[in-house]
This record gives structure tokens, sequence and C-alpha cells, in this order.
């Protein structure tokens, strides 16, 4: 791995690794909230639900990502999906059933599961 | 320095920048009420926790009250020290801390001398409006030496302050949170099971009766109504100039002869001069230096009249115990040459003399009751009373101590040099020693024996001795933390003295825990040790090997200086102690 | 603005990327603000940037932040530290924890910035102990940022170097304050020093150290990357910028938000969180935790900012809110968070250890029904005085919860002490529970339920319940399925 010497290394890592993001192909992120509000409300299996479920349909182009707190506590777990070029989906109270719903419906099929539906209240900064 | 412009209640003064609103407010002569404060300048002890919150003034600009004693002056500050917001405040703490004391002034042993006492008086607080849960704690009186009664502590943290960043012995600290803060030892052990060198330092700096001595009164008065028993007192030198405190007297007055007199109308059968055992000590100690000097044996010498100092070694120097002097301390030299040689040439059984020491001191309590200071199964001294203890002692016997005519101590054991008087004071010692030392290497009887270089109040030190040709450097500290600086520094092979002088307590014995309280004031230590030099200038005889009584013994009894006999009374020797 | 009524700048990053994963937080421009600083301004250009920000700590002080690094860059010393209070301790509070977990490379990047500023060359996150998975993942990230230079030595080529370390608390709540933090770290016994000195003159080891809030930190690399006019172009006057809070108690969405300064209670409350949980009336909200004060009704539509909290008896805290309904006891919740701060006071000060204590006494006699009329007196006067005269903030503002809810709620207070009743029926010893003879019919569930076998009566005939052996637990009343038993 290679150190960071100068500010032009990391502009040069940024706009590399914020290009793969933003990419058109770029991988459908699913992301589980996973601090300790999450965890203690079950997204521990929620999360491995999810990569198995994935595993064992072969889906290539998607990545599931631990993260933080996304706010809505009142719904532990939370699951957001991200499809490049779409208006990311928040899911709320999910287990690992309904998990699995998800990635057959949403990702596969490409049909929201309306019923865990949270509204995104926040504007996020980057 | 440089100086700041305030206003205190509305006076405009010039101050140096470096003081406190407190220190500050006294130069207009308003002296804040305090609690926890504590400042003996000289002796560098300063405890600023700002934690009773009894000194609390406004100034302006600032949301809530401040401390004036932590609070330094600053350019255009304005004060108020008495406003009703400030003393409301200043009221309701001393009420709440009442709130969680006991309420037993009247048979408390620091009845009329608690500072809390003082404060409720001069607040003029009447009603203990908050009223609630009471700590109560077991005693711990597992000591020779100290009480703890911690339903009396206020926290101030003033033994916390002594006994880790003055004395470094680090037993007392702050222990639990909140209501349940207690200052105690590390695992609420007891006293004896700690390090405690038992100085009494916390004892001397404690405002209430949370820390007291282990009192022997009743024990004393009972010997002395006893009609088998004979009782024979001893003093030492640091009380004679601070007893005279307890009865109004003015400080630095020297009240030798008066304490005679008391002591002799208390009841006891003989009243000694522990200063006559100073003198035997310095023969003997002085023999032991110039023995190690002449035949190459371990040097520095330390000096071991301090038990406190004893004890501290023990535990944080074991390795270096073969350099104190092997000399038992003169009190309980005393009381072996008492019990042996006093004994048999008055024809009385040593197992009915009961020898009592008046110590400024609560360690030679603890140093009492240790087994190898015995012969035959009998302690050198039996009992150790402190100068507050006597003066209690005095009083309850309703003798008049001010108007006593002086008297002189009884004879063979009561007759002392100058060079024995000095022990009490920080650099007496062995400024004792070099005066019988550097004769006896000189072979003549030198007239200059004021050595002013080891005088005076730093905590650390350094003088030297021409004695011939030969340059004596010698080391001097008082408060324990500047004994270990010293230690160490030994250790490190950094040190290159001859002779050590430790007194555990800053200023020496005539600022021991057991000392009439000097409540924070400075100048009584400077006082106490101004009289002491003026005794010793004032006697006739100023070297140790020239009291008479002393050779007398020497000749009758114990034969040659640093001889067998000697070492067999004399001389102890030191217990490898743990570090807890 | 979008019209979304939350704002994310602090937890930009939180449930958004994997903490875990240094390049995730490099491709959001995680480090870009301390690379600018090192290599394109000087540190008084980065002190003068967080001033202009407005940026205010967010630990609850509100004290500005780019004049507190500067007070610190101003004391000359050839060492200085950072430490980041972690501490969170306010109960119900979780605000610093999200960030923690979901974005430790914010805190990372920040503190070597505000290093940069004040010439300091290490820095100290001191974190709760009960926070592991926090640990875990700042230890993770500080390891990362090593391995790429990015904490170290000699960032970005320049010759300024910042090593952090951590540092766990114990169990001490008190240990937030910053002095007592200090001592702690020190391995000193976590007890507040009084201020004057203040760290930024006599710190850590006594040299000058600032100590900064996370989601203070959180900020600060954002503010450097889009600008100190970008920043204090939220928010309202006097204070910039948004805050997170940590919504709890009886509120339908609980959860964490992050506002612009100047949103008012009602939004949060009504339109972030839904409401009141079982459709009862709102009562009241505490802000700032057992520092703070209780907000009714009347204020809910107050802008939210450091000094109309203030003005209104509370303070904005660290961003603990909890919502409180129509059946909360406003007197048992004074005497809760009293609780709470005895417990956790160090013990130093006559005036918060004994004082503080009195208080809590005080409350106790009145929720057990024992009131009288001077305690509401003594009330109102010990806490006055204790916030006057105690050494920190603990004690200072111990006081607040009793004050604020006998300026808001005094009638409770009252009818406490006059009535013996306790008008939302929480205070157990102050609450009846009698059988209405005629809705019983004789079931016998109630006495089943009595855990003091206090209720007497034959089957299928009205019960009754001995007074003088009730234990007021209520397991009766739960029991009953015919609403028989009155709760007064």
């Amino acid at each position: 791995m290679k150190k960071i010497k100068s500010y032009d290394d990391l502009k040069k890592l940024r706009d590399q690794k914020a290009a793969e993001i933003t990419a058109t192909d770029a991988d459908i992120r699913i992301i589980v909230g996973m601090a300790t509000c999450g965890i203690a409300a079950g997204a521990g299996e929620v999360f491995d639900s999810i990569a198995g479920e994935i595993m064992k349909l072969g889906l290539e182009n998607v990545t599931v990502v631990r993260a933080g707190c996304m706010g809505a506590c009142h719904s532990e777990p939370t699951v957001e999906v991200v499809k490049p070029g779409e208006e990311s989906v928040l899911y709320g109270n999910v287990d690992s059933a309904r998990a699995k719903v998800i990635v057959n419906n949403h990702l596969v099929r490409g049909d929201v599961v309306k019923d865990l539906v949270l509204e995104k209240n926040y504007e996020t900064v980057s | 320095m440089k100086k700041v412009n305030v206003i205190i209640n509305d006076q405009k003064i010039s101050v140096p920048a470096n003081y406190t609103v407190l220190e500050a407010a006294k130069e207009i002569n308003v002296e804040i009420p305090t609690l926890c404060h504590l400042n003996l300048h000289d002796l560098k002890a300063v405890n600023r926790s700002a934690s009773c919150r009894v000194c609390v003034v406004e100034v302006e600009g600032r949301g809530t009250l401040a401390p004036s004693c932590s609070t330094y002056v600053s350019e255009d500050m304005i004060i108020k020290t008495n406003t009703p917001r400030a003393i409301k405040a200043r009221r309701t703490m001393v009420e709440l801390l009442l709130s969680d004391h006991p309420k037993d002034c009247l048979t408390c042993s620091k009845n009329q001398q608690c500072e809390l006492q003082s404060l409720a008086a001069e607040l003029g607080v009447r009603h203990i409006k908050y009223t609630g849960e009471e700590s109560h704690y077991e005693l711990d009186t597992s000591s020779y030496s100290i009480v703890r009664n911690l339903d009396k502590c206020v926290l101030c943290r003033r033994c916390e302050t002594m006994c880790n960043e003055v004395q470094t012995c680090g037993i007392l600290s702050g222990i639990d949170r909140g209501f349940e803060t207690v200052v105690g030892p590390a695992f609420g052990l007891p006293m004896i099971d700690t390090m405690c060198t038992f100085c009494g330092q916390c004892v001397a700096v404690c405002p209430t009766a949370a820390l007291t001595e282990a009192s022997n009164v009743r024990q004393v008065w009972d010997e002395i109504n006893d009609p088998d028993k004979y009782v024979v007192v001893q003093t030492a030198p640091a009380v004679r100039v601070a007893l005279g405190e307890e009865f109004g007297m003015e400080v630095g007055t020297i009240v030798t002869g008066k304490m005679t007199a008391a002591l002799r109308r208390l009841g006891f059968d003989q009243i000694f001069d522990t200063d006559f055992a100073a003198d035997l000590t310095i023969v003997e100690e002085a023999s032991e230096f110039i023995h190690r000097v002449q035949h190459g044996g371990r040097l520095p010498i330390l000096t071991s009249c301090c038990p406190a100092w004893v004890k501290f070694f023990e535990h944080q120097f074991p390795d270096l115990l073969d350099i104190p002097s092997t000399c038992k301390s003169p009190h309980e030299m005393f009381g072996v040459v008492t019990k042996t040689y006093y004994a048999e040439k008055f024809n009385i059984d040593p197992a009915k003399i009961v020898v009592v020491s008046v110590m400024p001191c609560l360690a030679k309590k603890y140093e009492a009751a240790r087994p190898e200071l015995s012969t035959n199964g009998l302690q050198h001294v039996d009992y150790v009373i402190d100068t507050r203890e006597t003066a209690k002692m005095i009083k309850e016997a309703g003798i008049c101590f001010r108007d006593l005519p002086d008297e002189d101590f009884d004879k063979p054991l009561g007759e002392s040099t100058g060079a024995g008087v000095i022990f009490g004071t920080t650099g007496g010692v062995i400024e004792a020693v070099l005066r019988t030392a550097c004769d006896w290497l000189t072979g003549e009887s030198l007239e200059a024996i004021d050595y002013h270089q080891l005088r005076g109040l730093e905590g650390i030190r350094e003088g030297s001795v021409m004695i011939g040709d030969m340059e004596i450097k010698i080391g001097i500290a008082h408060g324990l933390g500047n004994a270990r600086k010293l230690l160490e520094a030994i250790r490190d092979g950094k040190a290159e003295y001859h002779a050590i002088e430790i007194m555990a307590c800053p200023g020496g014995c005539i600022g021991g825990g057991g000392q009439p309280y000097h409540k924070g004031d400075s100048e009584i230590i400077k006082k106490r040790a101004e009289a002491i030099y003026r005794e010793d200038a004032g006697k006739t005889k100023r070297k140790s090997h020239e009291n008479t009584d002393v050779l007398e013994l020497y000749k009758n009894y114990l034969g040659e200086f640093y001889g067998e006999k000697a070492k067999e009374l004399l001389h102890t020797d030191y217990t490898k102690r743990e570090l807890i | 603005m979008s019209g979304k009524i939350q704002l994310r700048i602090a937890l930009r990053n939180c449930g958004v990327i994997d903490p875990e994963n240094i390049l995730e937080y490099i491709a959001r421009d995680g480090y870009m603000a301390l690379g600018k600083v090192v290599t394109e301004m000087t540190p008084e250009e980065t002190i003068n940037t967080l001033k202009e920000s407005g940026l205010r700590g967010r630990g609850g002080g509100g004290f500005p932040t780019g004049l507190k690094l500067e007070f610190a860059s101003k004391n000359k010393s050839d060492v200085k530290y950072i430490i980041c209070n972690a501490d969170e301790g306010d109960p119900g509070a979780f605000m610093d924890r999200s960030i923690l977990e979901g974005d430790p490379h914010a805190v990372l990047e920040a503190m070597a910035i505000c290093g940069y500023a004040i010439g300091a060359q290490e820095g100290f996150i001191y974190i709760r102990a009960e926070y592991p998975l926090a640990i875990e993942r700042l230890n993770i990230a500080i390891e990362q940022a090593y391995e790429r230079g990015l904490i170290g030595k000699k960032l970005f080529g320049s010759d300024f170097s910042f090593d952090i370390k951590l540092k766990y608390g114990a169990g001490a709540f008190v240990c937030g304050e910053e002095t007592a933090l200090i001592n702690s770290i020190e391995g000193l016994r976590g007890e507040p020093h009084f201020k004057p000195p203040y760290p930024a003159e006599k710190g850590l080891w006594n040299k000058p150290t600032t100590v900064n809030n996370v989601e203070t930190l959180a900020n600060i690399p954002t503010i450097i990357n889009k600008g100190a006019k970008w920043f204090s172009s939220i928010g309202t006057k006097t204070s910039k910028g948004t805050k997170v809070f940590a919504l709890a108690g009886n509120v339908k969405k609980v959860g964490l938000v992050e506002v612009p300064m100047g949103t008012t209670l009602r939004e949060i409350v009504f339109d972030i969180g839904d409401g009141i949980e079982g459709g009862k009336e709102f009562k009241a909200v505490q802000t700032g935790g057992p520092s703070g004060g209780c907000i009714p009704a009347q204020f809910l539509d107050i802008p939210i900012d450091y000094e109309s909290l203030k003005s209104i008896g509370s303070m904005m805290g660290s961003g603990g809110m909890i919502i409180m309904d129509e059946d909360t006891c406003m007197v048992d919740i004074a005497k809760y968070y009293l609780d709470f701060t005895t417990d956790e006071s160090c013990g130093k000060c006559t005036a918060c250890r004994i004082g503080n204590k009195r208080l809590f006494e005080i409350l106790e006699k009145i929720t057990n029904g024992d009131g009288e009329a001077e305690d509401l007196k003594k009330l109102k006067e010990l806490g006055d005085i204790i916030k006057d005269t105690s050494l920190c903030g603990l004690g200072q503002t111990a006081p607040n919860p009793i004050l604020s809810t006998m300026k808001y709620f005094y009638d409770e207070y009252e009818a406490h002490v006059f009535d013996k009743t306790c008008p939302a029926g929480i205070c157990s010893s102050l609450t009846k529970y009698e059988i209405d003879k005629e809705k019983c019919i004789g079931c016998t569930l109630c006495a089943k339920a009595c855990p003091v076998s206090c209720i007497s009566g034959k089957v299928r005939e009205p019960h009754e319940i001995e007074q003088d052996k009730c234990i007021k637990c209520g397991a009766c009343y739960k029991a009953c399925k015919f609403d028989a038993i009155t709760k007064s």
C-alpha cells in the first residue's frame, strides 16, 4: 500500500475512489446500519442474511457495507439500497427474512418493498 | 515582581501580581474566612484545593462566586468580600458541613481548638437549615500514634497534601466519590498496615478532630496515681519552646523552668531532661562517625533519632540500611539508662519504673512500642505524651502554668548542654555532632561552635566544615519529601556527603505532629527555632562531651565511649519493611 | 436548502460509509481538509477560518471554538496537546457515540487540523470505557490512518507531525469536565480543578491544551473544505451550523437527528419525531441532560440556539433531548436527575457534595408524601447557592432540573406538598389505588397479582384494597380487565 506523501497524492486517490462510487457501472451498494443501536436490534443477522442471499443468487455487482448509525433508531435494523443513477431507498424494521425479500424484490426485480420504506427526511452534506 | 491595581470593597490598592485575592484582602485588614486553605510559606507546604468554598467572594465579571484563596489578582479586578450574596453562601457552606458532622463539640478532643467550630462561631451560624443523612464510619484506632475519625472529616484535603506532596509517603488520598467520599489509605487499610511513618503532619494540619493523636493521658494519670510505681518523666527540647503557647504565652517563649515545675506538681517522681540523653546520643554518634571515617566504614552516616524517618527509611530504602547510625534515639537511650543504671544506682526495681516521654512527636508513640527497644522484657519507654496532651494534663490538674516559678530538673539525669537543646530544630543534631567530633578529631577545644552555615529553614541544605585539612561535607533535609531527594541522590551515587541529618517534620521537631497547632502560621515555627538557638546560646556548656552527668554515666557504668556495654544498651538495628 | 428538515454535516458519513475502510472516507473528501490546511494555509489562517465560521462547542458550553484554539495557540510552549472529549456521559445522549462508530476518521482529521492550528504534536481521545464498539472502530481508524501516512510523521511532506492515542475513562461522569478529564489522563483522581488557569494556558501536564467535543470536531473538516462563509450561512445569528440531537423518550420516532440551528422544537418533536406516542399530550422536553432544564409546551416554537435556550432556563447541552408526555411527573424527573448527579459528584467541594445531596433528600421527602411548605423554599434557596458556589460545571448545573421544573410546573410541586398527590400518578407513595365496587365483579385477578396480599374479597363479590398494607406497586391496576381499579 502506498503512503500518501503529498496533497496531490491524496487528491488523486480521492478522485479515483470517488469515481468508482459514482460510476454508472458502479456496484449496487447495500448499506446496513451497524452502530451499537443497530447491532442490538439484530443488524448483524440482517447483514449475514443479505450477504448470504447475494452469494446464493450469485449476484456479482453488489457490495454490502457495514456503516454507522443512519439516525432512524426507531426502526432498527435499517438498510439502505443505493443503485447508481437512482434515488436511494431506506428500509426500516428489517429482519433476516425481510432482508431476503429486499434482495430478491428490489435488487433482482427492481421492485421497491413499499411496506418497509422509511422516509429519508434529511439532506446529507458531501 | 510586577504590581497590579485592584479595588477591594471600594478601596483601591496595589499588590504584587502573584497575590491571591485572599492575600490582597489581608493588605486592607480584611481576613476572609477560610477552611481548607493552608499556606506554610517557608516550609513549602500549600493546600490550595479551593474545595471548602468558604472563602468565596464576588468578583465583577465572573458569573459565579470566586474562591479567594486560589483566584489570582489581575489588573483592575473589582472584588467585594462582604456582600449579602457572598456571606450567605459562606454561611450556607458551613451549615452544610455542620449538617454532616457530629454535634458533640463539648466532648470532642478538639473542643475550642477546632477550626470548624471557630468558623461556625465567627459566621454566626445559629440554625442548620439543611439537615439529612450523616456519614458514619468506623474509627481507626489501629496505630499507637494516630486516631482517624472519618465522621469528622470535612474533606479539606490538607492531610492528603501533606502526606503526598510534602512527605511523599502517599498514605492518604481521596477514596470513593460523592457524599461517600473519604480521605484515607488505599483499600481502606488500617493505618498500622500501611507505610505510614506516623510523622503526624496530617494531625498537625487537620482542622477538626478527624485526625488526632492516640492519647495516653489516662494511662499516665493511672501510673502517677499508682503508689507502687515510680514514674519518671523526660522532656524533649522542642517542647520547652512551644508548651507556653498552650497557655496563651507569646510564641517563642522559653518555658523550661515552668515546665519542670508543672510536671513536678502533676506528681511525677522525677523530672529529667531528654537533652541529657541527647548529649549521650551525641557522644555515641560522634564516636561512631569518627570510627567510620577512620576505619573506612560506610559513609555518609545518617542521623537516626527521628523515628518517622527511620520507618520511612525501612520501607522505602531497605537497600541502604547500613547507612544510618545505629544509635537509638535520645528518649529511648534515656529509657534504657533509667531502667538499668539509674535503677541499680538507686536500688529501684526496674519493673516498677515507668518512663514517660514528653515529646513534640507522634511517631515516638509508635517507636516506644517497638519490640527491639526493650531490655529484659521491659520497654525502654512506657508512654509518650505529646506537648498538647501534657498541656491538657496541666490544665486538668488546675495548675496555673503562667504563674509557676522556674524550677530545675532533677539529678542525675537532668543536666544538659546547648548541644542537647538544638536537637529540637532542623540542623541541630548534626551541629551537635560536629561540636563534639571536631574537638575529638582535632584534639582541641574549639571556640567557634556556632555552625551558621547549617542553620535555616530551606528544605535541603548543604554545608561543609573544615576539621584540620579534612573537609567534612554535610547534607541536611527536613520534611520527608526532601529526605527522599537526598536519599535518592545517595542511591544513585550522586551524593558526596560525610554526614546527613534528616528530620521528618518540616522545621524539625519544633514542627512536630504533637506540638501546639500552628493553624497554618509558619512564623510560629520560625520563632520556636529562634528560641531553641537562644536557649543554646544561654547555656554555659554547649558541647555534649562536657556534660558531667553523661561523663559520670560512662565512668561508673558504661565504660568506653562506643564500647561494648554502650553498644549493647544504646545501639539498635533496623528492620527491612515492604513497600505496600 | 432542499426543503428537508434535517441537514447532516457532523453526521455526513454516518450510515453512508464503512467506518472501517479509510478509502471510503477518502472518497468523500476525507483528509482533504487536513491536506489543505497543512500545505496551503498557516495556523493563523486555520484559526481565523474557524472563528469566522462561528462554530461553537457542541459539548454544551457553546464556547467559540476558534477563540478557544486561538488562546492555546497564543501561549508559548514547545509541547501542546489536543484532547478530544469522548466521555459522553449525559443519560440518553448518544450523538458522540454515533459519530465515533460511524465516522471515526472525521475526529482524527479534525484533531490533526486543530493540532496544526495551535502547534500541538500529540492528541488524546479520552473515551468512556462503556463504548467498546467506538473504541474498536477508532483503533482500526487510527491504524489505517498511520498506515497511509495521514496521521504520524511529516504529514503531506510538510514538517508537521501529529500522533493520536486513546485513553479510556472508567465510569465517571465528572470526567467529562475538562480539568477532571485532564487529571484522569495524568493518572490522578478525576476531580476538577479550579479555573483559571484554563487548560489553554495550563492543561495536560501543565502545557497549553484544548479540549474539544466529538461533534465540534466532526464539523471542522467540512468547514475547511466548504468554507467559513458556507457554514455561517446556516443557523441563527449567534449560533451557526447544525446541532445533532438524540431524540428519546415518549416520542414516536426516537433517533439521531441533525438540524440547522434555529429549527423549532415543534418541528423536531412533531415533524421529525412524529409526535407523542400513544396519542398522549406533550408535556415538556428536557435538553442538556442533568445540567439542563425542562422546556414546557409554551416554548415549542422557540428557534433552538444557545442563547434562546438559556433565556428560558434551559441549555443546549450536548444534545440529549428527552421528550415527556402528560404521564410524567416533573418532580420525579427532577429527582431522577439529582439522583444521577449526586451519584456522579466527585465529592471535592462542599456545595455539590453535601448541597446537592440535601437537595435530593428534600425531593425524596416530597415524593414520599412528607413534603412541607418550607421544603419548596429550601429547594430554591439552596439550589441558587449551589449554582453560585460549586467548583465545577457538574455542581453548578445540578440544581437546574429542579429550578426549571419549579419554574414551569410549580403546581405539581404544590400538589405533592400540600395535597399529598402526584398529578401524573407516578410517585407511588402518593398514588392511591381503589377498587370501584360498582365495576368489580370479583374475578380475584387483582388479589392474585398483589405481592403483599392486601386485597380481600370473596369470589364474585366486590373486592377491597387495604390501604395501610398497600405498597402502591400498581400490579392490581395492571391485572384488572374490568377497569374497576382507579389510580389517583
